[in-house]
């Protein structure tokens, strides 16, 4: 449950983090966004005003004849060729004697011009006095021509709905976008990007200095920003949300599953869904059966049989190797009891789990069942692996314990472990059970059957008696024989037997 | 275009002043007559005299008169030549050294040429009443130097026709050292304070 809680946390950071960074990027992107709009309409406007002031000097250096035809067709042709000149006209003093545009006779002469040049040129902001309809132009002349240009147009970059631009030449507003925006003057702003958050909006301004000093300055809603993306980020959101919902689903009924198997297990412990089978433990030499290990079978109600490789170690994660392990003791006294109360050489192994050592619980029930059975320990064999032994060093003492008692003690799957001689030494064993791997090597001439033979001799060494699991062929029982390994199990004499069957087999060999 | 006005006396040839009679004036004498003035407030009723219509221009549109003559003169200005605007006029001074030699009212050439130029401007922005005035240092002869700068500015005057500047637009004044631009006791102010005025004043209707 941790576990699950501890991954979900997990994956809403991952989320939450990969959404930080994607907000940053996006942030970023808009204040760039800004940035270099105010930047275009900048340079768009110097370039416009530097056009215009050309133009100008070309019309006057222009040798045609003052208002005859060919020069009417000139200005006529520039002022459509630029979109935001709304008048070309020539003059002399103040009489605008020709020009295209206007309605003939509606001469502007505003009375104070805004800034007059070295170079000549004279220029009008817009205002009042240079109104035509409802356009408020700016107008500029030099010598006897001037031009009207429509300052609206020099902001003619659509604008996002929640921008707003204003551009300024000479320290004067020229235009704005949408036309009634207020903006902040260039002179209070740093150049670049500001954010104010006070009003929540993003500024930026730029400059430039070429031919008509001149700022421009764009402005947006910081609110609408959170408003443009809200969706984006709503929908991420939202599938974070979905894509994390259905991967808890999957965990949870995952787990379900893996929970609804620990109930099962625990309801068949209760309901006797447990059944022991016995593999018969064969002499070698004489081929009569010795003994069987007792093996747990668990078959579902599904009719599904579930392997001890799984059911073991689930029933170890959960604490109920305990009760399985008793379970089996009890199966084995009911099953085989009898059996062997009349064949006193006869024994059963029983397998013990490591966590079985833990506690004298397993000892006590031994102690108990036994008892009640009418039948001395050395009836049941105790089989711990080899890697049991390794992790629980205290069991040492427990160990003894059941040995003084009667018990023998079998180290099973040996050699899979890493346990050294004097360790072994260390503990009181009586059978060495040799893991199928290396007798399945016997067979086949891998680097294991070499240290079989060492495996042989420690055995010996150590006084242990040997018992071959998963012997499947006459060679290798043969084999296993020659080097001194007297007893064994595997298909080769009997697959795991139901209680009734293998007391057939029994009395059979 | 001549104005008619009374208090006032062409210009007569001083034969004691030597250099001050100058080629220029032989030839005004001869055919143009230039109006002098020898007081400022006579200009005022100069300004108001005129009733041609084609010689005034209406009130909205002398605001615009001004920026764009100014504009015009600027653009030709040269070495020794400053152009005002003023709040109703425009002024164009020209340095007395760039202009005379010393004790002389015998424009330089270069000075001439530069003139030459201003008559164009003059001539398109015809409805102006063109006030030149003299004006010297404080030292040396008070009368001398009104008669000097006297001298001086009718010379303007009379390049100015040669240009084809209609003398009747033209009124001369010298003043001497009444009114300084400068501080007398340093050289530098007294360069300063020698110097040709033209003043070109728009001649309103309806004023």
């Amino acid at each position: 449950m941790i576990v699950l809680l501890i991954a979900m946390a997990g994956v809403l950071g991952l989320i939450s983090a990969l959404g930080w960074y994607a907000w940053q990027k996006s942030v970023g992107a808009e204040e760039k966004r800004l940035s270099t709009l105010a930047e275009q309409l900048g340079q768009r406007a110097e370039s416009i005003l530097t056009d215009s002031r050309t133009l100008l000097e070309d019309l006057n250096n222009n040798t045609a004849q003052p208002c005859s035809q060919s020069h009417i067709k000139r200005m006529q042709t520039e002022a459509i060729a630029r979109p935001y000149i709304r008048a070309i006209g020539y003059w002399r003093a103040v009489e605008r004697r020709c020009g295209v545009g206007f309605i003939q006779g509606a001469a502007l002469t505003p009375p104070k011009a805004s800034k007059i040049y070295p170079n000549g040129v004279v220029a009008w902001w817009p205002g009042p006095e240079t109104a035509v309809g409802d356009s408020e132009l700016f107008i500029m002349r030099l010598g006897d021509h001037d031009l009207a240009i429509d300052p609206r147009l020099l902001i003619n970059r659509s604008l996002a709905s929640e921008q707003r631009a204003g551009l300024w030449v000479e320290g004067l507003l020229m235009a704005t976008s949408p036309t009634n925006a207020q903006l902040p003057a260039p002179d209070t702003l740093t150049p670049g990007l500001t954010i104010d958050r006070e009003q929540d909006t993003l500024v930026a301004r730029f400059s430039l200095d070429t031919v008509f000093p001149m700022d421009v300055v764009a402005e947006q809603s910081s609110r609408s920003f959170l408003a443009r993306y809200s969706t984006t980020l709503l929908t991420a959101t939202i599938l974070g949300i979905l894509l994390m919902t259905l991967w808890a689903l999957v965990v949870r009924a995952l787990s379900k599953r893996h929970l609804s198997l620990i109930g099962e297990l625990r309801s068949a412990l209760e309901h006797e869904g447990i059944e022991a089978v016995y593999q018969p433990i064969i002499n070698l030499e004489t081929g009569r059966c010795c003994g069987a290990e007792v093996l747990a079978r668990w078959q579902r109600v599904n009719g599904e049989t579930i392997r001890p490789d799984i059911f073991i170690p689930l029933a170890e994660q959960h604490h109920l190797i305990g009760a399985v392990t008793r379970c089996m003791l009890q199966h084995t006294l009911r099953d085989c009891g009898e059996l062997l109360r009349d064949n006193p050489d006869l024994t059963i192994n029983l397998n013990l789990s490591p966590l079985d050592l833990e506690d004298n619980a397993i000892a006590e029930a031994l102690d108990v069942e036994l008892t009640r059975a009418g039948l001395p320990p050395s009836a049941i064999k105790l089989e711990i692996t080899e890697r049991g032994l390794l992790d629980h060093e205290g069991c040492r003492e427990l160990i003894s314990t059941l040995r003084q008692r009667g018990h023998r003690i079998a180290i099973d799957d040996f050699g899979t472990g890493y346990s050294s001689l004097s360790y072994l030494e260390s503990f009181e064993l009586d059978t060495l059970k040799l893991d199928k791997a290396f007798v399945d090597a016997i067979e086949t001439h891998a680097v294991t059957s070499s240290v079989i033979p060492h495996i042989i001799e420690m055995a010996r060494s150590l006084k242990l008696d040997m018992v071959a699991e998963g012997i499947e062929s006459e060679h290798q029982a043969r084999w296993l024989t020659s080097n001194g390994v007297h007893m064994g199990q595997g298909y080769l004499y009997s697959k795991p037997l139901g209680a009734a069957d293998f007391i057939k087999y029994l009395s059979e060999s | 275009m001549l104005l008619t006005v009374s208090a006032c006396t062409p210009i007569m040839d001083r034969e004691g002043l030597g250099d001050i009679k100058s080629q220029d004036t032989r030839r005004a004498e001869a055919s143009e007559i230039i109006t002098v003035i020898n007081d400022e407030r006579e200009l005022l009723a100069l300004r108001r005299q005129s009733d041609d219509p084609g010689s005034i221009i209406s009130p909205d549109a002398v605001g615009y008169y001004l920026d764009v003559q100014t504009a015009r003169l600027q653009a030709i200005a040269q070495e020794g030549v400053a152009v005002e605007k003023r709040a109703d006029h425009i002024a164009i001074v020209l340095s007395g050294q760039e202009s005379f030699a010393v004790g002389s009212s015998s424009l330089k050439p270069e000075m001439r040429r530069h003139l030459d130029k201003l008559a164009v401007v003059m001539n398109e922005y015809e409805k102006n009443l063109i006030f030149i005035g003299g004006h010297s240092d404080s030292s040396g002869d008070p009368a001398y130097n009104i008669a000097l700068s006297q001298g001086r500015a009718s010379a303007v005057g009379q390049h100015l026709v040669s240009s084809h500047v209609a003398s009747g637009r033209l009124v001369v004044m010298g003043f001497g050292d009444a009114e300084p631009l400068g501080d007398n006791s340093s050289e530098l102010g007294r360069a300063k304070n020698r110097r040709i005025e033209i003043e070109l004043w728009p001649l309103i209707g309806g004023e």
